[in-house]
């Protein structure tokens, strides 16, 4: 606190003036010589009120009062740690605000608020420094980065929406809110438009480029105070298998601060009801030099009955994130294996050994973080159960189907399996007795000749436009009619449909009209092609059902019958129209989740991402302390918070002196 | 009390008012004098009575030589057969005697010592034996028993010269050594008068006091009140300081007034009570009382007293 005019402080003196008065009053007493003192009453209740002061309330509010005057006279300052957004002109902006809700923001560098209480406590303190024209938007950037309030002037439904966000177990994605972030601003009309990014910076890419390179506009980093010692292990999953219980343990590592302090042991420990079942010694090498490892501890008999995996000890100078320390146990967790059956004889010659769509396949789980497996299938099983195996099959230029295939193939998809087919000759060439039901609806014709792809009447995404000049030299008509929940997302200059999707039961079934053979066409060279392989390996993801998720993904269902339990109690179920899906369940918190659909019982668990262990904050752009945006800190002048105390004071004096009050203050003088 | 203000006691009384006055006491006398009191003990023997030491103004016809050669010290014989009555007159002369109030004439001690010096003269008169003993007080010298001409002479000057001082609370044995000196020197029938405010004095006096009420002593406890203490006539918060002990009260006597006299009261009447029980007199009187009154008042106790 600092004073402007500190003379005025003088004035605060003249708070003793009513105390000095009443001890003169008190010393007046006049002294009386008397024999029979020993008969008089000792002390009465007047001589009491006497000593004492008349009204102590009254001298209160009047010693606040004075010090107040006081306090406004030499104008006081604070030290604030309050947001302040400085304004071009002071005209009224654009401002999108990028909160960063992820796991790694519930760290307590202080011990005392997390990473999240203060940058939300940021946030509305520029929300009640806004201007009523200001339009703003929120962004949260956990994992993926959304939406939570769009551009408005409303600053109550943005103090609102504030005030209402959680931190969440999600992993961090400022990359893809700062993109949405700046497409918002586009939209936005104020010519003065800023982003301000509220965040830890540990989103797992410390070692990439800085966070808003090659982006333009005011972003404003706002730079946050975080500990360098901060480390963490956490159970990110475990799974049960036969009498094993395997446990996924990832540490952050520990800093080189606190490196040479003794690493505490800490214990891996399969818990049944709260009963330590078994139990095992984290690895040192691992708490020091971070990373992930998996350990797996022999329940034995008890193993059916473990229900919670433990991170138990104190490691170091203290676990930051007590949240992550424990997971549920969940039964062996089929995982999203992709089938890949290719014409063997034409993909392995162009392609230098592995088929195209093998390898493009593997290059898409690689960069997305994916735990999908790809397998190459030389034969095609009709058991139902090989089948099940396989969460989505991609079949390149397959050959017509035997009727026995066709019907584990229709009651695979019906379960909600995945399946891309690209039909190329061999698919058009059926036999007495085949044919590619229920992938398609009908009899496949192969046309030969030139064509081309209408560019314009592509969804595949960005990339949509890479199709163009495709030069194809031949192309699969697709057999269009009785197809259920058909979607056109290619088509071909003419009109017929180059890649389209329907549902088969709960399956879904993508149909390519060109085979990926580099002969045929550069269909499989195109970015498009990675597109839709990225499309279908996200399709079979989420269709994996039974599996888990990392926080922040999202379940769908195609019934609005839906309830979800988790071990806090019932968690909320989104419904709406979702990609045609009614219900959508998107996880926040890491765990177990019950699910009920339409009476269909699930178990289905939430993970979180090793990427918020690493807690090493990613650099920013060279703009990021650029004052000319904002400051986190300064002198407030609260002289306008002391007026308004000093009339509240004024207020109460009157409330006291007025005669029908004359009982209360009696009470509080004795 | 201050002396400088004080006038001879001599002129301080209406002695015309008293003259005619005479010790009347109902009780029977334990001796005879001059038709004046009836003794119960008729004829004209001489016994024996005991010794006491020689104090100034006894009859040197009765020191006991043979006790002078024994102990060295001067010894009086006494006679029970001596028919004149005493008084033995006790006055407090401690510091609360020195209070004065705003409007009254004297102090109490003055008032006191005017009181008993009137009664000296009413026994002389009738030629009863007078003794003057003090309890505190400074420069306070007792006047032994005599009925010569000069007794009144030196009681006056003992009472003039006496300053109220001392604390008579916590002096026990001041009290104790005067009622002893009383007790041993009255003869059967003495008319023994307290002269006090009877508010400092120290614990069990009453019970000590009342213990003269023996062998047909007259025992009167005269209290000496200032006007001041009867009413308690301050207005305001007043910081009272006691005269004897370190006591401080401050109070509004408005607010403790009918407390404070009926404290008073239960003060006075729990000192006398002993006194009344064994057949003594009590009775108040104030220093802005006529002294005359104050006198007869005495006088008539002393009559009352049945013996």
């Amino acid at each position: 606190m600092s004073f402007l005019y500190a003379g005025a402080l003088a004035i605060t003196l003249l708070v003793v003036a009513p105390v000095i008065a009443h001890l003169l009053r008190v010393r007046r007493a006049r002294v009386q010589p008397f024999p029979a003192t020993h008969l008089l009453p000792k002390r009465t209740m007047e001589t009491r009120k006497r000593q004492r002061m008349n009204d102590p309330l009254l001298l209160l509010v009047r010693a606040l009062v004075i010090t107040a005057i006081a306090l406004v006279g030499a104008t006081t300052l604070i030290a604030s740690k309050r947001m302040r957004l400085f304004r071009p002109d002071g005209a009224s902006m654009g401002i999108v605000l990028i909160i960063d809700d992820s796991l790694s923001m519930r760290v307590r560098d202080d011990g005392v608020k997390s990473r999240f209480d203060i940058v939300k406590q940021r946030a509305e303190q520029l929300v009640l420094d806004a201007s009523p024209s200001d339009n703003i938007a929120v962004i949260l950037a956990g994992t993926p980065a959304r939406l939570a309030l769009g551009p408005t002037t409303d600053l109550t439904a943005v103090e609102r929406t504030v005030k209402s966000l959680q931190v969440s177990d999600r992993a961090t994605d400022l990359d893809g809110a700062l993109q949405l972030a700046v497409s918002l601003l586009s939209a936005i009309v104020q010519p003065a438009r800023r982003v301000i990014v509220l965040s830890d910076w540990c989103d797992g890419k410390s070692l990439h480029e800085p966070l808003g390179e090659g982006v333009h506009g005011d972003i404003w980093f706002v730079p946050l105070d975080v500990s360098a010692d901060v480390h963490d292990c956490a159970v990110v999953q475990a799974e049960r298998k036969s009498t094993r219980i395997i446990a996924k343990i990832s540490c952050s590592g520990i800093p080189d601060s606190v490196a040479s302090r003794a690493v505490r042991p800490r214990q891996v420990v399969a818990k049944a009801a709260d009963e330590t079942v078994g139990k095992i010694e984290l690895d040192e090498r691992l708490m020091r030099g971070g990373g992930t490892t998996q350990v797996i501890i022999d329940a034995g008999a008890k193993a059916s009955l473990v229900d919670t995996i433990v991170l138990e000890g104190i490691a170091g100078s203290g676990d930051w994130i007590a949240h992550n320390d424990r997971a549920p146990v969940a039964q062996q967790l089929r995982g999203t294996t992709i089938g890949v059956v290719t014409d063997q004889a034409t993909s392995r010659q162009t392609a230098g050994g592995v088929p195209v769509a093998e390898q493009a396949l593997r290059a898409i789980i690689a960069a997305s973080n994916s735990n999908a497996v790809v397998q190459p299938v030389t034969v095609l099983s009709d058991n139902e159960q090989e089948l099940a195996r396989y969460s989505a099959l991609v079949l390149d230029n397959p050959e017509p189907l035997s009727p026995e295939l066709r019907e584990a193939l229709g009651k695979w998809l019906e379960r909600g399996a995945t399946a891309l087919v690209a039909l190329g000759t061999r698919s058009a060439s059926a036999a007495l007795g085949t044919s590619l039901q229920p992938l398609v609806s009908s009899a496949v014709h192969w046309q030969t000749g030139a064509f081309e792809v209408d560019t314009s009447k592509t969804d595949l995404g960005p990339s949509s436009s890479s199709l163009q000049n495709l030069a194809a030299k031949g192309r699969a008509m697709i057999p269009t009619d009785r197809l259920d929940k058909r979607t056109v997302l290619a088509s071909w200059q003419d009109g017929q449909a180059l890649v389209l999707s329907h549902e088969v039961g709960k399956g879904r079934v993508y149909v390519v009209g060109l085979p990926f053979d580099p002969a045929v066409s550069d269909f499989a060279l195109r970015p498009s092609f990675l597109a839709l392989l990225h499309i279908v390996l996200r399709e079979a993801e989420r269709r994996n059902v039974g599996s888990r998720i990392e926080v922040g993904g999202t379940w769908l269902f195609d019934t609005n019958k839906v309830k979800v339990r988790t071990p806090a109690g019932n968690y909320p179920v989104e419904f709406g129209d979702f990609h045609g899906y009614r219900a959508r369940v998107v996880p926040e918190l890491a765990g177990r989740y019950d699910i009920d659909a339409a009476g269909e019982l699930d178990t289905r668990f939430a993970v979180i991402s090793d990427s918020e262990l690493d807690f090493r904050q990613r650099k920013t752009r060279a703009n990021t302390d650029d004052t000319s945006l904002g400051s986190t800190e300064g002198n407030v002048d609260i002289s306008r918070w002391i007026v308004m105390g000093l009339l509240g004071l004024l207020a109460v004096e009157l409330l006291i002196r007025a005669p029908w009050s004359k009982r209360f203050s009696g009470q509080f003088s004795g | 009390m201050s002396h400088a203000k004080q006038q001879p006691l001599l002129h301080q009384i209406d002695w015309r008012a008293v003259h005619s006055l005479r010790l009347q006491a109902r009780a029977v006398a334990d001796g005879v004098y001059a038709g004046m009191h009836h003794s119960h003990r008729r004829g004209a023997g001489v016994e024996f009575g005991g010794y006491r030491e020689y104090v100034v103004g006894d009859d040197m016809r009765w020191i006991d030589r043979r006790a002078l050669m024994r102990h060295n010290r001067l010894m009086v014989r006494l006679f029970e057969t001596e028919t004149d009555r005493q008084l033995q007159l006790i006055v407090d002369a401690t510091s609360s005697m020195s209070f004065t109030g705003k409007h009254a004439p004297a102090s109490k001690f003055y008032y006191a010592s005017l009181i008993a010096a009137a009664l000296c003269r009413v026994a002389l008169w009738a030629g009863d034996p007078v003794a003057l003993r003090y309890i505190g007080g400074n420069n306070a010298r007792p006047v032994a028993l005599g009925a010569s001409r000069d007794t009144f002479e030196r009681v006056v000057n003992s009472l003039e010269n006496t300053v109220a001082q001392g604390d008579a609370s916590v002096g026990e044995q001041a009290i104790e050594r005067t009622m002893q000196a009383v007790a041993r020197e009255a003869r059967r029938g003495a008319t023994i008068v307290l002269l006090s405010d009877l508010l400092d004095l120290a614990a069990q006096s009453e019970h000590r006091f009342a213990a003269l009420c023996v062998r047909r002593h007259v025992v009167v406890a005269a209290q000496v009140l200032d006007r001041e203490e009867l009413t308690l006539p301050y207005e305001g918060t007043q910081r009272f300081t006691s005269l004897e002990g370190n006591l401080t009260v401050e109070t509004n006597p408005n607010e403790v007034r009918q407390h404070y006299q009926s404290a008073l009261d239960d003060w006075t009447n729990d000192w006398t009570a002993p006194l009344i029980a064994r057949g003594g007199k009590a009775l108040r009187t104030v220093t802005d009382q006529d002294p005359v009154q104050t006198v007869l008042g005495i006088v008539n106790a002393v009559s009352k007293v049945s013996v």
